[in-house]
């Protein structure tokens, strides 16, 4: 913020960052892809984060701990090799205890291998610094990308079905079917891919907004007090 | 010294193919430690859809070993089924009730939905003019929209449908205005799932024409297999 050179960054910093100050899709605008196709439901919206998490943490340490020994000409395919590795374990455990659910979001799990948001903290954060904040750091992002996801989904499931946790044992019916309410339709969009980018802009225009707010009158009440 | 040393062709060569190794290792151990539960699983989902199929019992409410167990007492897999028009070979399942006679066929109906392969199972009674029921157990349609086939309450539209030769070359209608009640479609017609009209389009395009296939596979299995069967 007041431009001096980037200082050694403590691991709670580096979570606090990802998951607010720099969240991967407010302030990044990173990892939309895999947020516009899993957001419709609920259940599966939380496997996908979880596998993120899973997946920036673990690679974040990882690449961490190898950093001294990686030569820089191949870090790039030691990263991919990395989150492979990870995404793939996320797979195997999905398919072997989420079988109907894996079904589901498969090729979505699979794509968090190209998620932008890895790479981008892998080659920003965790390829120069130690294993601890890198660690935070990966958690940060992984952290931040699900807050999103989550918000996002209960809009979309709760609007575009009506329910809450469909295909679980906990579903809730918030709203009522379209067959037996005269006053409710169900928004089919929702359940769409398209209806996230209408949720999810709406949601980073609301909070680039109240940032921007908070900035301004921080800004004002540091000159207010200067004079 | 180090830094040099990690320049070195041999040095980059040496790194890539012991990490490659150790992280391929791993997943290898951690596969191999799941298979058994991901083989079952996927045992159990087939099971499963064929004892809802049969009407066998409620799914809902059965444990697993209950429906293994049902699943292995009532019906009989025939994977290897060959039409003889087209060479090709075709999965079918054979049920029967308690007193070991036969209720129906299930067979294994499949082809390309709005975005990929759709793959399922019709069962159909022993005259091959009736359904008993209809399940898809691979897709990749549209979730909340062509993804409801797979949804119970859309697949029962299908049960009682008939399906016996009809004069005009169709067996079935999905979609499209519901008929009067006197028509000779109304026996043969299912509402669509609205919005989902590219998934309907190609069910009802590959539905009909894999029905006349029941009755050349059940010639085949009649004469070649079902002798294993203690009807």
């Amino acid at each position: 913020m007041n431009g001096t050179p980037q200082q050694r960054v403590t691991a709670g910093r580096a979570l606090l960052e990802q998951v607010w100050n720099e969240n991967p899709i407010f302030r990044q605008v990173l990892g939309i892809c895999s947020a516009l196709a899993v957001t419709n439901l609920v259940f599966n919206t939380t496997l996908m984060c979880l596998g993120l998490i899973w997946t920036t943490t673990m690679s974040s340490l990882t690449v961490s701990l190898l950093r001294t020994i990686t030569p820089k000409r191949i870090r790039i395919m030691v990263q991919i090799l990395i989150v492979a590795v990870y995404v793939i374990v996320v797979d195997i455990v999905f398919r072997a205890f989420f079988f109907e659910t894996h079904s589901q979001i498969a090729a979505y799990v699979g794509l968090i291998i190209t998620n932008c948001i890895v790479l981008g903290r892998l080659e920003a954060f965790a390829n120069k610094n130690k294993p601890f904040p890198a660690t935070m750091d990966g958690l940060g992002a992984g952290l931040g990308y699900s807050a999103i996801l989550m918000a996002v989904a209960v809009v979309r499931e709760v609007l575009g079905f009506g329910t809450l946790l469909k295909g679980t044992a906990w579903a809730v019916q918030v709203l009522p079917l379209s067959e037996n309410a005269v006053w409710w339709r169900q928004w089919t969009i929702m359940v769409m891919p398209p209806g996230a980018f209408f949720v999810l802009a709406m949601a980073v225009w609301a909070a680039k907004a109240w940032a921007m707010r908070r900035d301004g009158e921080r800004a004002a009440a540091a000159t207010g007090g200067a004079s | 010294m180090m830094a040099q040393a990690k320049k070195s062709p041999t040095y980059v060569l040496l790194y890539a193919a012991v990490v490659s190794t150790l992280f391929t290792a791993g997943i290898m151990a951690l596969h191999a430690a799941t298979r058994d539960i991901v083989e079952r699983n996927e045992r159990l989902f087939e099971q499963k859809a064929i004892v809802e199929l049969f009407g066998l019992g409620d799914v809902e409410t059965l444990s697993d070993t209950e429906i293994v167990e049902l699943y292995e007492n009532r019906a009989y897999l025939f994977d290897d089924v060959v039409d003889p028009e087209t060479g090709q070979s075709h999965k079918v399942y054979v049920a029967v009730d308690e007193k070991n006679h036969l209720i129906g066929y299930a067979f294994s109906v499949s082809g390309t939905g709005f975005w990929a392969r759709i793959d399922g199972y019709m069962a159909v009674t022993p005259d091959l003019n009736k359904v008993m029921g209809i399940t898809f157990l691979q897709h990749q349609e549209t979730p909340g929209l062509g993804g409801r086939i797979t949804e119970r309450t859309w697949r029962q539209k299908f049960v009682g449908l008939n399906v016996s030769p009809n004069p005009d070359g169709q067996f079935i209608y999905i979609g499209g205005q519901a008929p009067q009640a006197d028509s000779p479609r109304a026996s043969r017609h299912v509402d669509a799932i609205s919005g989902a009209t590219g998934t309907i389009t190609a069910l009802d395009r590959f539905l009909n024409e894999q029905i006349p296939m029941f009755r050349r596979l059940e010639e085949e299995l009649l004469s070649k297999h079902v002798t294993k069967i203690p009807f």
